[in-house]
């Protein structure tokens, strides 16, 4: 089920984690990072019904090899970021629109590359109606796999800034603990994170909620199969997708 | 406030730039005074909407500088004005017609930085033929406009206040859906939000001066103006900026312009027409531009022709593919080049505002230049290694 949305909310959340990020992001990829934020904030603007927030070019992070890789010494490896993320208005609009819309579909490609040219290709989704697997899942990309769709694993992530937090950590793990923990980011750190936690928490206690309401079905199937029923998403103010209703 | 003779002018010999001023049709708005005038001067320079200083009020000095006693340049005569009124007191500008020898050697496209170590608003070179009288005529302009619009950003609540700046000062259109996006970017570059000096009479000597409660904030917004948004990509953005944006060579958005196409009319409502609209060439609202460059679609053979019906009847001719970015020279001043950006590095240095972007830079420019390659981010550093 598709979620509300504040996505004037969102898009201060997106600016505060591309200003921790923008020391990750490759100098090729600076004007396609503003750029993000510039398109979110144009589409929001536009009150179109439908409109799509994409990158035209994906993303290069900075390269690392302070990844984990436990016995050897890791090789240099960075990831491209890529998303497309479409919104809808919602059916019943009351007064004049705010800033909601409901999250119809996002897909967030993710491709690891080390520098012997081993690649990994990953995406982030948001389940569409009627799929199967997970509302939110991590899945290899079909074409690594042979065509083989999953399987899909449950992710708590799975708008773009969230998906990139995901990589960087993995990726960065020190350096960008230390970015977030650095005392002059913590204006950032703290939107993001407000964001992040309220997100999470509506869909842990869906899940909670559906874990209660169904006890023919063991915990982890369910989560394998679980639909969102979260109606809105809360934004890192916690105050619910309401605006214009 | 009356704009006949409301620019107040210090010089020895007044007489050439009144005469140009006079050329330009802005003859009745200055109010030339010679140093042995100051009492005159001082009285009108309390209701004046702009100081003028030449710098060399002796020619002598001019030509020797001289230590028998206190020199008497302009900067001299602004300092005692400045003292007479305090916060109550206009933009002021020093002109000369000898700049490098009366402060030094200085970059002349970032004089804005050099007045500011001088403690003026702006710096012209009277010898520049209508440049000086055209830019002295804005700044005065900009104040009336602004002491006009006072009333309502005194009295408006905090949280309105960069929405009146936006309107009353900046005239952002009201009637456009990136209008919020911009009123946040303008909030973003933190325009001065001063509150006003007390209204009062002051004596000095048989002197009365009657201060200008409004004078300080219209001093402070032209200040914010020429020293931060213009000269830096901010919330208004040159020509080469929208043509990056929207993926075409400036001769092309240029042309569109001139051509009257679809493009000129959907860009006439980003254009800038607020206080020093032109000052420093044209600007365009950058949330405008963003918006424009919103709907050019993402498939390349959909936004040939997309673009081709916005710039006709111009010749399209769009940037290849890649992140373009516009180039800046070795003082960092932003320049009508465009180039890919693995092509250049960033650089800032001490005197861009914080929330102003890093300029871009060719990589060849700061491996020829220590000076540049030092401004360069350490981040960026790396692509100055050969």
């Amino acid at each position: 089920m598709s979620a509300l949305i504040d996505l004037e909310a969102y898009a201060e959340e997106v600016a505060s984690f591309c200003a921790l990020a923008e020391a990750f992001v490759a100098r090729e990829s600076a004007p396609a990072l503003k750029r993000i934020v510039d398109d979110l904030r144009a589409g929001i603007a536009k009150g179109l019904p439908s409109w799509t927030w994409s990158t035209p070019t994906a993303i290069h992070f900075q390269p690392s090899n302070r990844y984990d890789s436990p016995g050897k010494k890791a090789r240099s490896a960075h990831f491209t970021l890529g998303f497309v993320c479409s919104f809808t208005r919602p059916e019943r609009v009351n007064k004049k629109p705010g800033a909601v819309w409901a999250v119809a579909h996002t897909a967030t490609h993710i491709k690891v590359e080390r520098d012997d040219n081993a690649l990994h290709c990953l995406h982030f989704d948001y389940k569409n109606a009627g799929q199967l697997g997970p509302q939110l899942h991590i899945q290899v990309s079909e074409a690594d796999t042979g065509g083989l769709p999953i399987p899909r694993l449950a992710s708590a992530a799975f708008l773009p800034t969230d998906c990139a937090d995901v990589m960087l950590c993995e990726l960065h793990p020190e350096a960008w603990e230390k970015r977030q923990r650095a005392g002059n980011n913590q204006w950032h750190v703290g939107i993001v994170r407000n964001g992040q936690e309220h997100r999470t928490v509506a869909y842990l206690n869906d899940i909670g909620a559906q874990w209660r309401a169904d006890i023919r079905r063991t915990r982890f199937s369910l989560i394998q199969a679980y639909t969102s029923t979260v109606p809105s998403l809360p934004s890192h103010k916690k105050e619910l997708a309401q605006k214009g209703w | 406030m009356k704009s006949k003779g409301d620019i107040v002018y210090i010089d020895d010999e007044p007489e050439g730039l009144v005469a140009l001023a006079k050329a330009e049709g802005s003859g009745q708005r200055l109010a030339g005074f010679t140093p042995d005038d100051l009492k005159r001067a001082a009285k009108a320079a309390s209701s004046a909407s702009l100081w003028v200083f030449d710098y060399f009020t002796v020619e002598q000095e001019r030509v020797v500088p001289t230590l028998d006693a206190p020199g008497s340049s302009g900067l001299g005569v602004f300092h005692q004005f400045r003292r007479l009124l305090g916060e109550a007191r206009p933009p002021s500008v020093l002109v000369s017609s000898h700049l490098e020898e009366a402060i030094g050697v200085f970059d002349y496209t970032r004089r804005h930085i050099v007045a500011e170590q001088l403690g003026v608003e702006w710096v012209s070179n009277k010898a520049k033929a209508d440049e000086p009288i055209r830019e002295i005529v804005a700044l005065a302009d900009a104040v009336a406009s602004i002491v006009k619009a006072h009333k309502s950003l005194a009295e408006v609540d905090s949280a309105r206040y960069p929405e009146a700046v936006a309107s009353r000062v900046l005239r952002l259109p009201t009637a456009v859906a990136w209008n919020a996006v911009a009123v946040q970017d303008i909030d973003s570059w933190r325009p001065p939000a001063t509150t006003s000096t007390p209204a009062e009479n002051k004596t000095v000597g048989d002197l009365l001066l009657k201060l200008d409660p409004k004078l300080k904030l219209s001093r402070e917004l032209v200040a914010w103006m020429v020293r931060q948004v213009l000269p830096y990509p901010s919330f208004l953005v040159r020509a080469p900026h929208v043509a990056t944006r929207l993926g075409i060579t400036l001769a092309c958005l240029r042309s569109a312009l001139a051509k009257k196409s679809k493009l000129a009319e959907l860009l006439q409502s980003s254009l800038y027409g607020g206080v020093l609209a032109g000052f420093l060439g044209d600007r365009w609202w950058s949330a405008g531009v963003d918006a424009l460059a919103f709907d050019v679609p993402r498939d390349a053979v959909q936004r040939k022709a997309h673009l081709k019906e916005l710039v006709a009847p111009a010749a399209l001719r769009e940037l290849p593919i890649g992140e373009w970015v516009v180039v800046s020279d070795d003082e960092l001043v932003e320049t009508d080049e465009i180039a890919l950006v693995g092509d250049c590095v960033r650089a800032s240095d001490e005197h861009f505002p914080s929330q102003a972007p890093p300029a871009w830079v060719k990589i060849e420019s700061a491996k020829a230049s220590k000076v540049l390659a030092r401004k360069v981010r350490l981040e960026d550093q790396n692509g100055l290694v050969t």
